[in-house]
């Protein structure tokens, strides 16, 4: 069984409609598409932009990615399908375009600011934190990192969509949170993480 | 799970796009489609083509050269035909006594085969003609025939005409033709060099 077979997340009646709404998309019913979108954009311009860091890249790319859909909607087979072949598209999309256009890290652990306060508090800064230091791992163990803690895959779902084996996905995960930890710690000082 | 999981999993969660985001999908879906051209506007829009506009241009020259063809020569006027009719119905006594027609266009009479004897052909010779009296003769049956020689030539001239107006179509289309080829074909004239 794949990834995108298993529909044990969803309800029966969440599970019917979204097969309802599915196949009258496919059948050219454009409000339908419309509620694919509304449901699904957060999930393609999230992972596009906690992967690009730039927000009118991520929703020119969430565009396309939905226009790709569009485009491939008879090959869809079920919801679980549709949303497995988002992640996936997006996913390598985002990796295809910081490639071509060379995207590097924008953000050094250095030019990251000093917390205000390390406490609870101030988690959100906490939070803008991480996304940049995030930001700067490389290309397919930030994709990892995403999708492991936006979406809350497992590594072997990840290993599927990115095409690669469970043990690299483990180790990337493994190796970007001990990066992760450290370069906190450098700029935390006392807090532990 | 440590602190660390919990708080990659705050810093990234999903986000929402811009509000109008599923409209711009929607539009970048589903194009404006462009104005409609109007018939004329299609019309002469296919004439821009210079392949169209010279073939079009060879068409209607051709439809120009027969249609002036047809008027030169047009069949003759009914009553032109009656005259033409009446003459051979009236000829002189003794072409008629001799069988032979005065009209050199004409055929002599002597050579038309009559066929209302239950199909025994009755020929008019000269020798049949004289021993013949009154209503032997056949004045109208004569007239008749007089008239469908008349017919007959007008109709063949016709036709000659008609076979040479659609020649000469036939040849402007060629030619047209062949100069659409032929500037396609010929190659470009080289500069001519300075010495």
């Amino acid at each position: 069984m794949v990834g995108w077979e298993r529909t044990d997340e969803l309800g029966n009646e969440t599970l019917d409609r979204a097969e309802e709404t599915l196949a009258r998309s496919v059948g050219g019913d454009h409000s339908a598409f419309a509620e694919i979108v509304g449901t699904h954009q957060a999930m393609v311009f999230g992972l596009a932009y906690h992967f690009l860091r730039d927000r009118s890249l991520a929703e020119e790319l969430a565009q396309e990615v939905f226009l790709h859909l569009h485009q491939n909607l008879s090959a869809i087979k079920s919801p679980a399908h549709l949303t497995f072949w988002l992640r996936k598209v997006t996913s390598h999309r985002c990796i295809d375009q910081t490639r071509r256009r060379k995207v590097r890290p924008q953000v050094s652990l250095e030019d990251v600011p000093e917390p205000i306060a390390a406490e609870r508090s101030a988690d959100p800064l906490l939070s803008e934190m991480l996304r940049r230091v995030v930001n700067t791992l490389p290309e397919k163990p930030r994709m990892v990192v995403i999708l492991r803690y936006q979406e809350d895959l497992e590594p072997a779902e990840i290993a599927e969509m990115l095409d690669m084996p469970v043990n690299t996905v483990k180790s990337h995960l493994r190796r970007s949170l001990a990066i992760l930890r450290e370069k906190l710690t450098r700029c935390l000082g006392e807090v532990k993480i | 799970m440590s602190r660390l999981d919990d708080e990659l999993k705050l810093a990234l969660g999903r986000m929402e796009p811009s509000p109008d985001f599923t409209d711009r999908v929607l539009k970048a879906i589903n194009p404006s489609p462009a104005p409609e051209k109007s018939w004329w506007q299609s019309l002469t829009g296919a004439f821009q083509l210079p392949r169209v506009r010279w073939v079009a241009a060879a068409a209607a020259a051709s439809l120009l050269i027969v249609i002036l063809a047809f008027q030169y020569w047009q069949p003759r006027p009914i009553e032109q035909v009656k005259e033409i009719a009446n003459a051979g119905t009236q000829p002189p006594a003794e072409s008629v006594d001799n069988g032979v027609a005065k009209n050199p266009t004409q055929p002599p009479l002597s050579n038309i085969t009559a066929n209302n004897t239950g199909g025994s052909k009755v020929e008019d010779t000269p020798r049949n003609i004289r021993n013949n009296n009154g209503p032997k003769r056949r004045p109208v049956k004569r007239a008749r025939s007089a008239k469908e020689i008349a017919a007959e030539a007008e109709g063949q001239a016709a036709k000659e005409q008609l076979l040479l107006a659609l020649r000469i179509a036939s040849t402007t289309l060629s030619e047209a033709q062949r100069v659409i080829r032929g500037d396609d074909e010929q190659p470009r004239p080289e500069p001519a060099t300075r010495r």
